[in-house]
């Protein structure tokens, strides 16, 4: 009898113990459900921002910055960047600045626009061919010349990129600074054959 | 039996009729000469240098990563496949030994030593396979027991060694390096017994010293280089050239003396020397006279002035130098301002005017006599520029192309002319798809360059000069079709782990023409792989 008693008292603990852990496991869930799950949460949809450009550096155009020498065994020099941006329909322009002066400024030597493909990366190059052969030659005269790629996603005045106001689908509005970035060589010209 | 008769006879004309369905069009004769794509056979494309198959003919220069060594590959391609995988080499590299002699002078002996002080190592050529495609490399190394290496693109090239110690004589040697490649050469350096050592000294007229920054070389008669650029003592004027022992059979060396600024406002001269034998004296730059100011200023044919020209004087100098001006710049009234040499009494100088890119006057060559004092030039009256004027039309080969980019470059000269600078010339195709150029006579190549849907187009004309003002007309010619091309590029030496794929790798299609008479290459498409190593290009197709 004991046991048999027992037994039925066990039992009934054992449906009463049952039924607590299904309540406990549902407001667990429940409370589960109203606390925060994620660590951060975000108080507004993510801002529309522009992306700076980026001269792919391995794919620069001559590799050495410092260039000696030109005009004794070669007359034709080429300066290349390839771009790539994020912001696939951003309109890229390389400008090309030869002799660069502050204190003189002047508009670039070159201006050259990236055909845009969709893709991130240009497929078109910003290059510059310079061929002492040619009538005064940009690189002709004998010592030291500075060369310089600016790349940039706006348009720029006194190399500076100039900002602009985006309307966003929502109503509002933000100002994209734009961006500028640049590579330069130092080429060093001697007289020699060329022309 | 007559119904089976029937199905069979149904079956053999439905094969029949899809048979027909899936030949292709007879193939006609390759034109030279085409204006689209119409114009030749059903599965060519009209090329800048006639009809051709665009799949195949073409040459594709994969350059990995240079700064890493990984310099440009070429592969000709038989076929493309719409998926076209390119899988790379190992690196080309030249792989040099640099021996100096140690045998006696006018011995013929072989004995030499590794020589292994430092050199700069200067490979000028260009692609095998792609006309026109330069290849430059330069670096100073310092041999190890005279060996070194120095990875390379693929091409042809002449290796120069030029030893730091400018008493060593530069050493070229020929070489053709191919993709994966290394390519020994070998240089045996002239002991320094058997060198020929040039002593002397420059002044300017008079005896006094140059007080510049000056160099001398030494050069045969065709002008090439047989000893070392070496600087002259500012105070002195003093030098030594070194030249190879080969030079003592010569009859003549030239010693060319240049200034190495241009702020020096000195002459360039060439002095023809004995090898050999002691120069008999100085190398004295002559009476050249006093550097002065010239100023003028630059019209167009309408009196107008023009403005942002280029204007640089070069010529014969009195002492029987030559002179290279710097190069000034019109302001807003056309004026300019120049320091120069004055002109020889025999011979003016040239002016030479290149205006901007915009402007309707031309490259315009006058003479300038530059007496021994500043002086005004009479106005200079620039010629206009030649009218290009052409016509774009759809791929359809009827509808007008509008709003497309062109984009000029001068590729060569015109007898008699001096090549234009690249001023980067373009314009746009308006609403009938046509195009105005102005343009200095020469070889220009154009490129046509679409948009996003569709391929780029070249084509070559060549400008004429003319002195009526007449027009020059461009035959109308069709954009072209274009396919989309992807894959990868592969390279089998990466480590293991890593994806085989190249990423950032740059990619350029082209194929291999003649151009008047003379190998040439045109660039079809160009792209840059992505992190994977994969690429899209798109290239024309029918």
């Amino acid at each position: 009898m004991d046991t048999t008693t027992r037994r039925h008292v066990r039992g009934k603990r054992s449906g009463q113990g049952l039924a607590t852990c299904v309540l406990a496991a549902g407001l667990g869930l429940l409370v589960g459900c109203l606390l925060p799950q994620d660590d951060t949460l975000l108080d507004e949809p993510p801002r529309f921002m522009n992306r700076s450009p980026r001269i792919i550096e391995s794919l620069v155009l001559p590799q050495e910055r410092i260039i000696q020498d030109f005009g004794a065994s070669r007359c034709e020099l080429t300066f290349e960047v390839a771009v790539e941006d994020p912001d696939v329909d951003d309109r890229i322009k390389v400008h090309w600045f030869i002799d660069y002066s502050p204190q003189d400024p002047r508009g670039p030597y070159r201006e050259i626009a990236l055909t845009n493909n969709g893709e991130a990366r240009r497929p078109d190059r910003g290059t510059l061919r310079i061929n002492l052969a040619s009538a005064n030659s940009v690189l002709s005269t004998p010592g030291q010349h500075l060369v310089e790629a600016l790349v940039s996603d706006a348009e720029l005045t006194d190399r500076q990129p100039e900002s602009q106001v985006v309307n966003l689908p929502d109503g509002g509005s933000i100002i994209d600074p734009g961006f500028v970035i640049s590579y330069s060589w130092v080429v060093t010209t001697v007289q020699g054959d060329c022309r | 039996m007559t119904g089976r008769h029937a199905r069979l006879l149904v079956a053999l004309a439905l094969s029949c009729a899809t048979g027909c369905a899936l030949l292709e069009e007879e193939p006609g004769d390759s034109l030279l000469v085409c204006r689209s794509d119409a114009d030749c056979a059903a599965n060519e494309v009209c090329f800048v240098d006639g009809c051709g198959d665009p799949g195949q003919d073409i040459v594709v220069e994969v350059t990995p990563n240079p700064a890493l060594g990984q310099y440009a590959q070429d592969f000709p391609v038989g076929k493309l496949r719409a998926e076209q995988n390119l899988q790379l080499f190992d690196i080309a590299s030249l792989r040099g030994t640099t021996l100096r002699s140690t045998a006696p002078p006018a011995s013929s002996s072989t004995a030499s030593r590794p020589y292994s002080e430092p050199l700069v190592v200067r490979a000028i050529g260009s692609s095998a396979l792609i006309p026109g495609v330069a290849r430059y490399h330069e670096a100073t190394l310092v041999p190890d027991n005279g060996q070194w290496t120095l990875p390379v693109a693929s091409g042809q090239y002449a290796v120069t060694v030029l030893p730091a110690d400018p008493l060593v004589p530069p050493l070229t040697t020929p070489g053709t390096v191919f993709p994966g490649e290394a390519l020994s050469l070998e240089w045996l350096l002239p002991s320094a017994a058997s060198v020929l050592p040039v002593q002397g000294t420059v002044t300017r007229s008079g005896g006094a010293p140059p007080g510049a920054d000056l160099a001398v070389e030494a050069l045969d008669t065709e002008l090439r280089p047989l000893s070392q650029r070496v600087s002259v003592h500012p105070g002195t004027g003093a030098f030594t050239l070194a030249l190879p022992p080969e030079a003592a059979s010569a009859s003549t060396v030239l010693l060319r003396v240049t200034a190495l600024n241009a702020a020096a406002l000195l002459p360039q001269q060439t002095f023809p020397v004995s090898p050999g034998v002691p120069l008999p004296g100085p190398l004295e730059l002559g009476d050249f006279g006093a550097p002065v100011r010239v100023s003028g200023r630059v019209v167009a044919l309408d009196g107008r002035p023009v403005v942002a020209a280029t204007v640089s004087l070069q010529g014969r100098v009195g002492g029987g130098g030559s002179f290279q001006s710097a190069v000034a710049t019109t302001d807003a009234e056309g004026r300019f301002e120049l320091r120069s040499l004055p002109s020889a009494t025999e011979a003016p100088l040239e002016l030479v005017v290149v205006p901007p890119a915009a402007s309707a006057s031309g490259l315009t060559l006058s003479s300038a006599v530059v007496p021994r004092e500043d002086t005004v030039l009479p106005d200079v009256v620039c010629v206009n520029r030649r009218v290009v004027r052409g016509r774009l039309l759809q791929p359809d080969n009827s509808s007008p192309a509008p709003g497309v980019r062109l984009v000029v470059e001068p590729v060569d000269v015109v007898p008699g002319r001096l090549l234009p600078p690249d001023l980067a010339s373009e314009t746009l195709t308006d609403a009938n798809g046509e195009y105005v150029l102005r343009l200095d006579p020469a070889l220009y190549r154009l490129d046509v360059v679409p948009g996003e849907n569709l391929p780029r187009v070249s084509r070559f004309v060549s400008v004429l000069p003319t002195d009526d003002g007449s027009e020059q007309p461009v035959t109308a010619f069709a954009l072209q079709r274009g396919r989309t091309l992807r894959g990868r590029v592969l390279s089998s030496t990466r480590e293991p782990g890593v994806p085989p794929g190249l990423p950032f790798a740059s990619i350029r299609f082209y194929r291999v023409v003649n151009v008047e008479g003379r190998p040439s290459s045109v660039l079809l498409a160009q792209s840059v792989t992505d992190t994977l190593g994969r690429y899209t290009a798109l290239l024309p197709v029918r």
